[in-house]
């Protein structure tokens, strides 16, 4: 038996043949072209796995579910394919397999191929950068369409444009969008609204849906440096949703077809509406609020009692003389009766009851105080009580009512004012002669100055 | 009117932008209320007119010929 020098287990085995595999660089990276055989989706988890084989042979491949799901064809048995990724071994089995990441139907393995190298050229140079993309303009009046002239494409657009926006003006750049020129055609078309940027504030370059082969010319390096160079905006529509070019990458924005990126392009008039009408709103609100806010200020202002009527300054000082008026009745009410009652208690002790006549002349003198202190007293308050109807009476001859109660009349004009002078009243002005009771206006016939009036000049 | 004269020449996008202007201004409540007034009116009719010009709209296309597309010799 030899020495267990080298003795491994199964395990250790094939993780020492896993790490040989995975550590060479070339089975790290590479393409393999075969047929697809053994196809079974594994549908709870998405991974694929399959055999790839040729007539030299055979190997076990997997897909896992998140490379599958970007897949834009369906794998089946007996299907050439040309797939890319790494060789590593599974322990359980020790199967070395092929860990598939990407994948194409063969025939396409060329351009498939010729693809990725643009696409990564492209990115290491920095055209894909996030940072390079121009913002799409929210209200785009001119939109540029660099499309083929006939099929459902152009047609597909200006309906979604109708719907959406129709101030929009569309012009069309026709152009091959496959075959022998067509990425030439199609640079052009980014050049001509480069020069006219007055056709276009955004840049749509598209087409339907079709085979790889058809969709190539979007895959095309000078078209995608045209589009890295153009000032206007782009939105690239290429294919279908799962299509993905090289114009895709390059563009400011891409769309996953035509439709949508007119959808992109430009706002929706039902949302524009909206906004109108909500600018509306607001608007109002707006002018409520500052309507109600100085209306309150005027109520505020016009509640000051100066304000309020003619008479109400006047009025105020004459409910306060009223007022005054009332304190002093109280005060002389209240005065008789402490008077009163302060000489009822005193009146009532027993030194005055009961040896009357002893007491009798005491009695007398206070009583006869008494009826001075009220007297005095009596006097001074009919004499304030006459001061103040005196003023009460000097107020009311210096209210306009009281005038107006006396037989005077007020004229005014028609602005209001109050009229002090026959000057500046012409015939024909309207006057208007407020009575006591009432006003009446009145036509002015003549005028005349009396002789020798002064006529103060007022306003 | 002056006015009408000038809601003609002016685009939907210029409209709009003034609205909002308008809109900005009168939240700002800044303003004597004449002019809160007359700007208020200045975007209902600002309004009507966009409204207007989106439901009038019809969709122009205009196909580029052949003759257009030559590009010059290239400089």
């Amino acid at each position: 038996m030899p020495v267990a020098r080298n003795i491994l287990t199964v395990g250790d085995l094939n993780q020492f043949v896993k790490s040989l595999l995975e550590s060479n660089p070339y089975l790290g990276n590479l393409y393999v072209r075969g047929e697809i055989s053994n196809f079974k989706n594994q549908y709870l988890t998405g991974h694929l796995y399959f055999s790839l084989k040729d007539a030299g042979g055979v190997v076990g491949a997997v897909m896992f579910a998140s490379y599958a799901s970007r897949l834009s064809f369906k794998p089946e048995d007996g299907m050439k394919v040309m797939a890319h990724g790494r060789v590593s071994l599974y322990p359980k089995t020790g199967q070395y397999q092929f860990y598939i990441d990407d994948m194409q139907p063969d025939g396409l393995g060329a351009l498939y191929i010729a693809f990725n190298a643009l696409k990564e050229k492209l990115e290491r140079e920095g055209l894909f950068d996030p940072s390079r993309k121009k913002p799409i303009p929210y209200m785009p009046m001119h939109v540029g369409i660099v499309t083929s002239e006939t099929g459902a494409v152009i047609q597909d657009m200006k309906n979604v444009f109708s719907r959406r926006f129709p101030l929009t003006q569309l012009t069309l750049y026709p152009s091959l969008v496959q075959g022998q020129g067509a990425a030439e055609n199609l640079s052009r078309g980014i050049r001509y609204f480069n020069a006219h940027p007055e056709l276009a504030d955004v840049i749509i370059i598209g087409r339907g849906g079709g085979s790889i082969e058809d969709l190539w010319a979007f895959n095309d390096e000078s078209l995608a440096r045209e589009i890295a160079k153009s000032r206007i905006p782009v939105i690239s529509a290429v294919g279908h949703e799962t299509d993905f070019t090289i114009c895709d990458f390059v563009a400011d924005k891409r769309a996953p077809t035509p439709s949508a990126a007119a959808e992109l392009a430009v706002p929706d008039q039902a949302d524009l509406f909206a906004n109108l009408q909500e600018y509306t709103t607001r608007m109002r609100n707006a002018l409520k609020k500052s309507l109600d806010s100085r209306a309150l200020a005027l109520k505020r202002f016009a509640e000051r009692p100066v304000l309020r009527s003619p008479a109400a300054a006047w009025n105020e000082k004459a409910m306060q003389l009223d007022h005054l008026q009332d304190r002093y009745r109280h005060a002389l009410d209240a005065h008789m009766q402490m008077r009163q009652t302060g000489l009822r208690s005193i009146l009532s002790r027993p030194v005055f009851q009961n040896p009357g006549a002893m007491i009798s002349p005491g009695r007398d003198r206070l009583q006869s105080l008494s009826d001075r202190a009220d007297q005095a007293m009596r006097s001074r308050i009919s004499q304030r009580l006459q001061h103040a109807d005196h003023l009460k009476k000097q107020l009311d001859a210096l209210s306009p009512l009281g005038v107006l109660q006396r037989g005077y009349s007020l004229t005014t004009d028609s602005s209001g004012r109050v009229l002090t002078s026959v000057q500046n009243i012409r015939p024909g002005d309207k006057l208007t002669v407020s009575f006591r009771d009432g006003r009446a206006v009145a036509a002015v016939e003549q005028t005349e100055k009396t002789a020798g009036g002064k006529t103060s000049d007022g306003n | 009117m002056a006015t009408e004269k000038k809601d003609q020449e002016i685009s939907f996008e210029q409209a709009l932008a003034r609205i909002e202007e308008i809109v900005k201004s009168l939240e700002s409540g800044q303003a004597p209320l004449e002019e809160e007034i007359g700007l208020y009116e200045e975007a209902v009719r600002l309004t009507e007119l966009c409204s207007k010009k989106l439901k009038d709209a019809e969709l122009k296309i205009r196909t580029l010929q052949s003759g257009e597309t030559q590009e010059a010799p290239s400089c």
